[in-house]
């Protein structure tokens, strides 16, 4: 009894901060709050099964991975004026058809000549990344 | 000119170091200042953790590895060859195929390596099983699908291993696994480890105590084991412990190419705060091949690539390095299949082990599937 006493006592300090701090968020109204909110986990402690955190976490671990190299400053740059550029052509209802004499006038335009250009880097960039790619399969099925 | 970094190693110190040095310099690379490489004789990177799930058909093989190449930054070189020799004099290193790459700034994270056949009872013709490699993993699945009567003993032999917790918690789990199959009652479980109580880091050994005894693990403490013979193990302490199954914590060791390059003895010897070799100019250490004094796990090399990636950025850029790593380690601890929990230190944090519950069990599952977006620097 004397070692519980004394262990309270050791104690007391640390149990007169926690009830201070309950006294503040019941005060204020949060304790209401995280007491509705522990409902809510409570739901989700009884729904979960390890399948389901398996499956959710090995989805989130993708997109992860794919958001990973889509937020690239370079990438995010490029896909923004990739959509700018949709935004402005406005022309998917109805485009206007375009035959080999006119690809060939269109190509006198220094704005479809700089678009033209951005597709060569790309395609090139393309190359070099799926080589990249296919030597590295290449070697891990190895 | 253009200055070299080299990382030797595609573990999770080397691969995670790789992607943020990238992020980092990324302007230093397009100037063309700058060029990363990792060198790696494995062309996969290995999630190790998940070899303990395989023994009791939780995870495949296919699981646990990846293509390095879909987890390294596209702005890293990739060289798919083993570093034979390290000449820090020189900054060059020879590689199995006879070529040799130069480097201006080594990052070496070439782990630990299991030794199963330097350690008592494991290794091929020997009697003992171990989960610290994929034939490893797999063979010992099929010899627990099978284990239905008997006493199985896990011993802890090498220390320090990789992964502190797995042989903590493989006990756990196996116990409530033989549960579920309902054949606990047939198998005896014994659980021993070399020093005077359960494990290295003492709030684990505590928090171990009783869930062993709720669970009916008996444990033997102060067990050395010298030689495994006709299902007994012989201790160096003259013990002796009969088994049906036996599952051995193998030694771990550097590659032999630390020591021969005179980066350390034993492990790879680095400034605990810099990882800087403490034995060679613009060379640094990551992970479980170093002699940093916590735990081998992968968050280690986690956390330590923050402060490896500052100062090797502070060095390209003429700065004075100034970030320093301060020993933060986290590791998960199933106990059991339904429930877990974690324990965090650091080298001047005393550990705290919590009670175990479902969440955090879920919250290792969980991990265990994102793992991939921690190599790839983003989580």
């Amino acid at each position: 009894m004397s070692d519980e006493l004394d262990e309270l006592e050791a104690e007391s300090e640390s149990i007169q901060e926690a009830a201070d701090a309950m006294v503040e968020l019941q005060q204020d109204g949060t304790l209401e709050d995280l007491t509705e909110a522990a409902t809510a986990v409570s739901l989700l402690a009884d729904a979960l099964d390890d399948e389901m955190v398996v499956e959710v976490a090995g989805l989130a671990n993708e997109l992860g991975l794919v958001a990973g190299s889509a937020t690239q400053p370079n990438t995010i740059r490029t896909l923004a004026t990739m959509m700018d550029a949709m935004d402005e052509a406005d022309t998917f209802e109805n485009p206007e058809k375009v035959g080999m004499m006119g690809t060939v006038g269109k190509l006198r335009d220094e704005d479809v000549q700089r678009g033209l250009g951005f597709l060569m880097e790309f395609l090139g960039a393309l190359g070099r990344q799926i080589e990249r790619r296919s030597e590295g399969y290449e070697q891990a099925e190895n | 000119m253009t200055e070299r970094i080299v990382i030797v190693g595609g573990g999770s110190g080397g691969t995670i170091t790789a992607n943020r040095l990238s992020e980092e310099l990324e302007s230093e690379i397009e100037a063309g200042k700058i060029e990363i490489t990792v060198v790696s004789a494995n062309p996969n990177h290995l999630y190790k953790p998940l070899y303990l799930y395989i023994p009791l058909g939780e995870a495949e093989l296919e699981d646990t590895r990846r293509p390095l190449v879909d987890l390294v930054d596209h702005r890293v070189t990739l060289v798919y060859k083993r570093v034979t020799e390290i000449d820090t004099d020189g900054k060059s290193l020879a590689m199995d195929d006879g070529s040799e790459l130069d480097y201006d700034y080594l990052v070496v994270g070439t782990g630990a390596i299991p030794q199963p056949e330097e350690t008592p009872g494991l290794g091929e013709d020997e009697p003992g099983h171990h989960f610290y490699g994929p034939d490893a993993s797999e063979n010992l699945r099929e010899t627990l699908a099978n284990f239905d009567e008997g006493h199985l003993v896990l011993s802890v032999i090498g220390t320090p291993h990789v992964c502190p917790a797995a042989p903590v918690e493989f006990p756990m789990i196996v116990e409530e696994w033989f549960r579920e199959r309902g054949v606990r009652e047939d198998i005896e479980i014994t659980y021993t480890y070399p020093i005077q109580r359960l494990h290295g880091v003492r709030p684990t050994a505590e928090w171990m105590v009783p869930r062993f005894e709720e669970r009916d693990i008996e444990t033997k403490t102060f067990f050395n084991v010298e030689n495994v013979e006709d299902g007994t193990i012989e201790t160096l302490e003259g013990k002796e412990l009969d088994f049906d199954l036996m599952i051995g914590i193998p030694e771990f060791t550097a590659s032999p190419i630390i020591e021969e390059a005179g980066l350390g003895e034993e492990w790879m010897e680095v400034d605990r705060n810099t990882l800087e070799s403490e034995h060679a100019e613009d060379v640094w250490g990551i992970g479980d091949v170093t002699n940093l004094p916590t735990s081998k796990a992968g968050s280690v090399a986690h956390y330590a690539s923050g402060t490896l990636v500052s100062r090797i950025a502070s060095e390209v850029r003429d700065q004075v390095p100034t970030a320093t790593f301060h020993g933060k380690t986290i590791c998960f601890i199933e106990a059991g299949t339904e429930e877990g929990t974690f324990i965090e230190f650091a080298y001047d944090r005393e550990p705290v082990v919590r009670d175990e519950n479902r969440f955090l069990h879920w919250s290792k599952l969980g991990y265990n599937e994102a793992y991939w977006l921690t190599a790839r620097g983003v989580m």
